[in-house]
């Protein structure tokens, strides 16, 4: 017992002087600039997809989509074109959406699509295999799973792959005078959506942004009562998380997270207002806690950037 | 206690930040000397001269590339200043090995220069898409501990990319014109990129 508890010891110093000596100092200067990249390329895409959409028609006025995916999805890009390559033995994966079901099962740009469950995807009475994927496809409900049957490299194989809801997207933009609306749930996973009572403008900021989280190992088991999980190594600040440090976050929503980032990709789809269980681990207890994702009331026309 | 690293970001930012968070940093020379820090980061790297892209194809950088090593971090990086980052980065991994001795240095992956996204073609797009692809798969953050907000950056490309994708494959509604595809590939690849990018970063982020 003196053993494990002297064991336990160490792990904790290690992981609180790890904790403490991250918190101390910045990200280094190459996440930092990384960070920044990102953020300009999204708000720049943000701007293209938007375009590309007609979304920003000619009306300039501040428009809000939001979309709730309720599609199965399975990650890929599919529909060829003029200079992509088409089959009429199966669909060309033409490029696999990271962190996505289809990339998370080992599927990669270039791979075959043959067969999905027992249904092959060739061009059948006049049906393209594209279509014949889309159309059973829309006959899977999120969160099934299914087999895809696919050629790489001549080389036949198979694969489960668990599908997801397609993921909440959430546009805000103004195209009028006084500049586009700051989309910025990329630095922070800011949300937004119009208050049907009032038209006023309502964002969330999510408050997860100040936690520091790492995927458990094996082995773990013996001091955090699981060995798979989002170990919590600082909780967040905001009390509505109800997260404390060395929790280990098994379940969000019924969704296993895989890693840190794909932990936040769950806990953003959620919006403001909403219910979500999060199951735990808490010295060594499997227990669930309900939390509701906060709100932030703001006027849209603090979030303008003046042009 | 002292403001954490986001929120000095977001003060630095002019973003929304608790006001007793502000009285602190305020009041506190650690965590002023702190802000300051962040603030001579970004003014350092807003200073760094824009180069004017040369003349040449992608095909040409790329063996360029090739012919020097692997390039990751921005060209801007030269000179004194380079060099300076170049020996801090040696020290750093020199004593981080010598401290662990077990994490082995990421391989640098393959980026692509937004530049030479903006005026591919769709088949060139699809190219570098899949290259990035690969780089992104050589990455491993498994075991890494990861500030929420550089996850949930993480998480927001991996969402717009996966939107850009539900874009390329939709089927319902007017089919997206020739051009309108070549634009969403072209941002597919820069937010790749921009992916790759901060997951090597973070993965050559020393933890201790």
């Amino acid at each position: 017992m003196g053993r494990y508890s002297e064991l336990f010891g160490a792990v904790l110093l290690t992981l609180v002087l790890t904790s403490s000596v991250a918190a101390a100092r910045p990200d280094d200067d190459g996440v930092e600039h990384a960070m920044q990249e990102a953020q300009r390329a999204l708000e720049s895409a943000q701007g293209e997809i938007a375009e590309i959409e007609v979304i920003a028609g000619p009306g300039r006025t501040l428009m809000i989509g939001e979309r709730r995916g309720r599609r199965a999805m399975i990650g890929i890009t599919l529909v060829g074109e003029d200079g992509e390559q088409r089959s009429d033995d199966g669909v060309y994966v033409s490029a696999v959406s990271p962190g996505g079901p289809a990339d998370q099962a080992g599927l990669r740009a270039g791979d075959l699509l043959i067969r999905i469950d027992d249904t092959p995807l060739d061009t059948r009475d006049g049906v393209s295999p594209e279509r014949a994927l889309v159309e059973y496809m829309s006959g899977v409900d999120p969160g099934e799973a299914v087999e895809l049957t696919y050629l790489r490299d001549g080389d036949r194989d198979s694969v489960a792959v668990q599908t997801e809801a397609q993921g909440p997207q959430v546009f805000a933009f103004s195209g009028g005078p006084g500049g586009r609306l700051r989309f910025d749930d990329d630095d922070s996973p800011m949300r937004f959506r119009m208050d049907p009572d009032t038209g006023r403008m309502m964002g969330v900021r999510g408050s997860w942004i100040d936690m520091e989280l790492v995927s458990l190992s094996e082995g773990a088991d013996d001091y955090f009562g699981t060995d798979s999980g989002i170990l919590v190594v600082r909780a967040p600040d905001d009390a509505d998380f109800e997260l404390k440090d060395w929790d280990v976050i098994a379940e969000i929503g019924g969704r296993v997270p895989r890693d840190p980032s794909h932990a936040l990709r769950i806990l953003r789809s959620y919006m403001p207002g909403e219910t979500l269980e999060l199951t735990i681990y808490r010295n060594k207890r499997r227990q669930t806690l309900e939390v509701t994702v906060p709100e932030l009331r703001r006027r849209y026309e603090d979030l303008l950037i003046p042009e | 206690m002292h403001a954490e690293i986001a929120e000095l970001l977001n003060l630095r930012d002019s973003s929304l930040v608790d006001a007793r968070i502000k009285q602190h940093v305020d009041a506190c020379p650690r965590c002023r000397r702190e802000l300051a820090h962040l603030s001579a980061v970004r003014a350092g790297l807003r200073a760094l001269p824009e180069l004017p892209a040369p003349d040449i194809s992608w095909e040409d950088v790329v063996a360029r590339a090739q012919a020097q090593g692997p390039i990751l971090r921005s060209e801007r990086l030269d000179g004194w200043y380079g060099a300076a980052v170049g020996i801090a980065a040696t020290v750093v991994m020199t004593v981080s090995l010598l401290l662990l001795g077990q994490r082995e240095a990421p391989t640098q992956p393959t980026t692509v220069p937004a530049a030479a996204a903006m005026v591919d073609s769709t088949p060139q797009l699809m190219g570098r898409s899949r290259q990035l692809e690969e780089s992104l798969r050589s990455v491993d953050l498994q075991g890494r501990i990861m500030s929420g907000r550089t996850a949930s950056t993480i998480a927001a490309l991996e969402e717009r990319i996966a939107y850009i994708d539900q874009l390329l494959s939709r089927t319902d509604g007017p089919p997206l014109q020739q051009e309108q595809r070549r634009r969403l590939w072209q941002q597919r690849v820069v937010l790749l990129d921009s992916l790759v990018r901060l997951r090597y970063a973070e993965a050559q982020r020393a933890d201790f």
